[in-house]
């Protein structure tokens, strides 16, 4: 299974990245916590093959793994040219 | 043991520290509930320092408190970002949660403007907070 990619700063876990990440792990995902984008409206950020969802709450786990949640960015984090 | 020695046994923890006054009130708080004016004495002492540049420090931060209060506390940034994000319309059932039994406090940003109305309790942020979770946030402080 790929790595879920969750924020670890202080403003995801105040919007609830931990629970989110527990969710994951819970569901047997492998979560890496990293630095947020600074897109502080899509916090919790959850971000798997380069794919990115959000806000996402501990709801939301299953429909992200199994492809069909309506909460993934048209446009990948990291996908500018800068 | 007694206060005195409490508060001496802090100040020898931080001895030869440098700028060691912040970290030895915020010990004799968590550990006295307060800083009060016997312990601003005393600190002063330890450290050789007056007592108005001791009680300058204490009155300077509102997180020090002169008078122990064991209540659990909840603070909420009323701040321009929170602010124009509606803390405002919370504040009375907040304050209704709160009653006698939580310490409500007013600080003025926790940093997380984009994302406020913000509280801190304990060590724990909590964002995007509407009514009905900040009372609960209250209720369970």
């Amino acid at each position: 299974m790929s790595t879920v990619r969750i924020s670890d700063d202080s403003l995801a876990k105040a919007c609830g990245a931990d629970a989110v990440a527990a969710a994951f792990e819970k569901s047997g995902a492998v979560v890496e916590r990293v630095s947020s984008w600074g897109m502080h409206w899509l916090e919790p950020l959850v971000e798997i093959n380069g794919q990115g969802f959000g806000p996402a709450a501990p709801d939301d786990v299953a429909a992200i793994l199994d492809g069909t949640s309506h909460k993934a960015m048209t446009c990948p984090p990291g996908s500018g040219p800068f | 043991m007694d206060r005195d020695g409490l508060i001496i046994g802090i100040c020898a923890r931080h001895a030869g520290r440098k700028g060691s006054l912040l970290p030895i009130l915020h010990d004799i708080q968590a550990e006295l509930g307060c800083v009060d004016e016997m312990a601003e004495k005393l600190v002063a002492q330890e450290l050789n320092l007056t007592r108005a540049e001791v009680h300058g420090v204490v009155s300077f931060y509102h997180d020090f408190r002169t008078v122990d209060d064991s209540r659990p506390s909840v603070q909420i940034c009323r701040a321009e970002a929170c602010k124009a994000r509606g803390v405002e319309a919370l504040m009375t059932d907040a304050e209704a949660a709160a009653g006698q039994e939580v310490r409500l406090e007013t600080v003025y940003c926790l940093g997380l403007c984009s994302v406020g109305p913000n509280a801190r309790i304990g060590g724990a942020m909590h964002s995007r907070l509407d009514a009905a979770r900040l009372k609960k946030l209250i209720e369970s402080a």
